[in-house]
């Protein structure tokens, strides 16, 4: 009888030794993850779902960059981008014709007829359609963080995210000017920029110029005057979410606007008074996580997306066309 | 009686109860050992001390490492908030507010698609409104952690890294935490963001430093 009780109280010890070693190996039922603890993005893909497609996705080309940074169309559909320590250029049909060795990372560039410029974090790059480097143009202070160039026939912009303004150049590095957006009083609160996305373009006499925190796009004169804004703040595809959208934009010749955002990794397209015309891309087709999708638009309509997540352009073309 | 019933005892009896009772004893001394080691609790200091939350006052040298997250690899899966031993987790939000972008729509606070900015409760991400939010000067927004009402779920942090700069992230406040031999939010971690750091790193070195409110 001993021998029995003995027996039966080792197997129930063993037993019971078993199961704490089981349930603790695996975390215990404490595992499971209440519903309000986890972050929904749902708002936003319902959002995404009821809005036009107006674009399709027509080629990708893919790029030998790891961490692509920014791309710009030159003359005759030529492409050029930045990235690690190099700028490519490629014709129009993506066939890589140069790679250019940089001794720092790039962060933007920007293309006219004759120049290519090549934004450093603290600096500007000269180079000629050859890949020759013409001028290396000075230092704009250590908390420089330069983000987007925009250049016409004789005027280079400069987004700087590290000192929130604008620098504005002579093809010859002579500094022109500098604006912050705050108005000649001091009465805006200027351009607000949480996170390194602060992007720049030009459209006739105006350059756009994004204000990610506060969810807009605002014109300005070259002498750095503000003439107008549009954009709000919204959960709704037509507005802008995020502490840092849009992050890019590009502005078609139609004079209508494309934006990327971050967060929901998304191209829209806008008309130019800002009204919302429909999705160029929608979240689902980039990969999770995709930050930085830099844009340009070619005049026959194209518009080209730096996707770092797949390290390739995109090419997107109306779906009437 | 007592003396009849004292040479009925054999020797072998008294050896058979004799192990007997050493190894019952031996075998509930390990039962003990694995269900004070499963609920992770503190019982005395020792001389095997590896060190909890009281560790500078008790006297004994503190641990040579110590549990901690990368906010890098984590994915706020909510684990965090679930898995501790502890009733109230040890791990928390932090924030840099040097990090910060001070926005008025900060996605760490503001629930997806809330119908106004505003610290009105359903408006709130956090589920136990453990963040603070104080209007500075338009449009600028400063946000504090009420360390005592966050419970490390990282659903604020999810929405600060996806749509913001990051400034919000997790991490285990060695406050709280009992430094268990194996962490049972490291066994339950997804994305194996939890690790042995030296005790001189316990907290991941932002460039400004954190606080909390």
């Amino acid at each position: 009888m001993n021998r029995k009780l003995t027996a039966a109280l080792i197997i129930a010890i063993a037993i019971s030794v078993s199961t704490l070693l089981v349930v603790n190996k695996r975390g215990c039922s404490t595992t499971s993850v209440p519903e309000s603890y986890l972050y929904s993005t749902k708002v936003y893909t319902d959002a995404e779902r009821s809005a036009p497609l107006l674009y399709r996705e027509i080629s990708r080309i893919p790029l030998s960059l790891l961490e692509p940074h920014a791309l710009t169309i030159g003359q005759n559909g030529t492409i050029a981008v930045v990235g690690d320590k190099a700028l490519l250029l490629m014709d129009s049909e993506g066939r890589e014709k140069q790679r250019i060795n940089l001794d720092s990372p790039p962060t933007c560039i920007a293309w006219t007829s004759t120049n290519i410029f090549v934004g450093f974090n603290t600096h500007i790059e000269v180079y000629n359609a050859a890949g020759n480097r013409l001028q290396t143009w000075q230092t704009l202070g250590e908390n420089a963080w330069l983000t987007g160039l925009a250049a016409n026939t004789n005027t280079l912009f400069a987004a700087d995210y590290g000192q929130r303004i604008v620098w504005q150049f002579g093809f010859d590095g002579q500094l022109l000017g500098k604006f912050n957006g705050r108005g000649p009083q001091g009465s805006e609160p200027g351009f607000v920029i949480p996170s390194p996305y602060f992007d720049l373009a030009i459209h006739n006499e105006s350059v756009w110029i994004t204000n990610p925190g506060r969810q807009r796009l605002e014109a300005y004169s070259f002498a750095g005057k503000r003439l107008s804004y549009w954009g709000k703040a919204s959960t709704e595809i037509d507005g802008f979410c995020g502490c840092c959208n849009p992050s890019y934009i590009a502005i078609t010749a139609d004079g209508g606007f494309v934006t990327s955002e971050k967060g929901m990794p998304r191209v829209k397209r806008y008309a130019s008074d800002g009204a919302f015309l429909g999705m160029v891309a929608p979240s689902d087709t980039f990969p999770k996580g995709t930050v930085g999708l830099d844009l340009a638009a070619d005049n026959d309509g194209i518009i080209l997306v730096l996707d770092p997540g797949s390290r390739a352009i995109r090419f997107y073309a109306e779906e009437a066309l | 009686m007592n003396q009849a019933q004292q040479t009925n005892i054999t020797r072998r009896g008294w050896l058979r109860t004799a192990l007997r009772t050493i190894a019952l004893v031996g075998l509930g001394g390990v039962m003990v050992g694995m269900v004070s080691r499963t609920k992770r609790l503190c019982t005395k200091v020792s001389s095997t001390c590896r060190g909890c939350a009281k560790r500078e006052a008790c006297g004994f040298a503190p641990p040579r490492t110590l549990w901690q997250l990368d906010p890098t690899k984590c994915i706020q899966c909510g684990l965090c908030a679930t898995s501790c031993v502890l009733e109230h987790s040890a791990v928390r939000c932090f924030h840099t507010h040097a990090q910060c972008g001070y926005c008025k729509l900060c996605f760490g606070y503001f629930e997806p698609g809330a119908k106004a900015l505003s610290s009105a409760a359903e408006n709130q991400l956090c589920p136990t409104g453990a963040i603070r939010r104080t209007y500075i000067e338009d449009p600028y927004f400063e946000i504090a952690i009420d360390k005592a009402l966050c419970i490390g779920c990282g659903k604020c942090v999810h929405g600060c890294k996806m749509f913001g700069n990051g400034s919000l992230y997790l991490q285990i406040d060695h406050s709280i935490c009992l430094n268990c031999n194996e962490c049972a939010i490291a066994t339950a971690c997804p994305a194996d963001a939890f690790s042995r750091v030296p005790y001189a790193e316990a907290y991941t070195k932002r460039a400004n430093g954190s606080s909390e409110a």
